[in-house]
């Protein structure tokens, strides 16, 4: 057994708090330098998500980040009780954005599939979003 | 504000540190300060300091890029760092700027 939990507020101050909290978990295992900054990456790019979508910068939202570490691999799961995701699919597809004129890239989902080792979201409007990403630690 | 440096009509801003969404409005504002300023014919992104960035980092540069190309200036990157070159990968980004 070797869970972590954490639960903050939606601020902008925690998106390097938790992805630095989770690299640092991860630490344990002796991952490569370089596994652990696709790890803090994918984090950020969840958190970020949950703050600027789930929210809109409402800062009271509440975000939850449940981590385990299971045989050398990092399951975590980046959960928020915001507006959520009208549509999982074509959130995830390169460059969509519903905040285009925020220069938002559209290429969160693609960056954390890209640096994760697998990825899955689950949405309800009204009701959040989680997110839940693994990846081999060594 | 953030390093830069005007040298034979091009001018190099150093981002250095970490850009995320928190911490992108500051750059954002340093670096169009200085593209308004003019005095340039060439534009470059040294990266080279760059120890995390995501996809906020992106969407900063490419509202740059646009930025300069609707002022017909070329944009470059300089030295980006390990963490930056994967993320400037695996956005495309290097099919639009190219490394000098």
């Amino acid at each position: 057994m070797d869970i972590l939990k954490v639960k903050v507020n939606s601020i902008n101050a925690n998106e390097s708090f938790l992805r630095s909290t989770i690299g640092a978990y991860c630490a344990r295992k002796n991952p490569s330098i370089e596994t652990i900054s696709d790890i803090k990456t994918a984090i950020s790019e969840a958190v970020t998500n949950a703050i600027v979508h789930g929210y809109s910068n409402d800062s009271t939202g509440v975000i939850e980040i449940d981590a385990k570490i299971i045989d050398d691999v990092l399951f975590v799961n980046v959960i928020d009780y915001g507006k959520g995701i009208e549509n999982v699919e074509v959130a995830m597809q390169d460059f969509f954005t519903t905040k285009g004129d925020e220069e938002r890239s559209g290429l969160g989902f693609t960056i954390m599939s890209s640096f994760m080792d697998s990825i899955e979201v689950v949405s309800d409007p009204g009701e959040g979003t989680s997110v839940m990403m693994s990846k081999k630690l060594n | 504000m953030i390093d830069h440096e005007y040298s034979d009509g091009k001018l190099t801003i150093c981002l250095r540190g970490e850009i995320d969404h928190a911490s992108a409005p500051k750059y954002r504002i340093s670096t169009d300060n200085l593209i308004k300023k003019g005095g340039y014919d060439s534009f470059v992104f040294d990266l080279s300091g760059i120890t995390f960035m995501d996809s906020t980092a992106v969407g900063l540069i490419m509202g740059r890029y646009k930025l300069l190309k609707a002022l017909g200036v070329p944009v470059y990157f300089y030295n980006p760092s390990k963490v930056a070159d994967k993320v400037l990968k695996v956005s495309g980004l290097y099919t639009i700027i190219n490394k000098i």
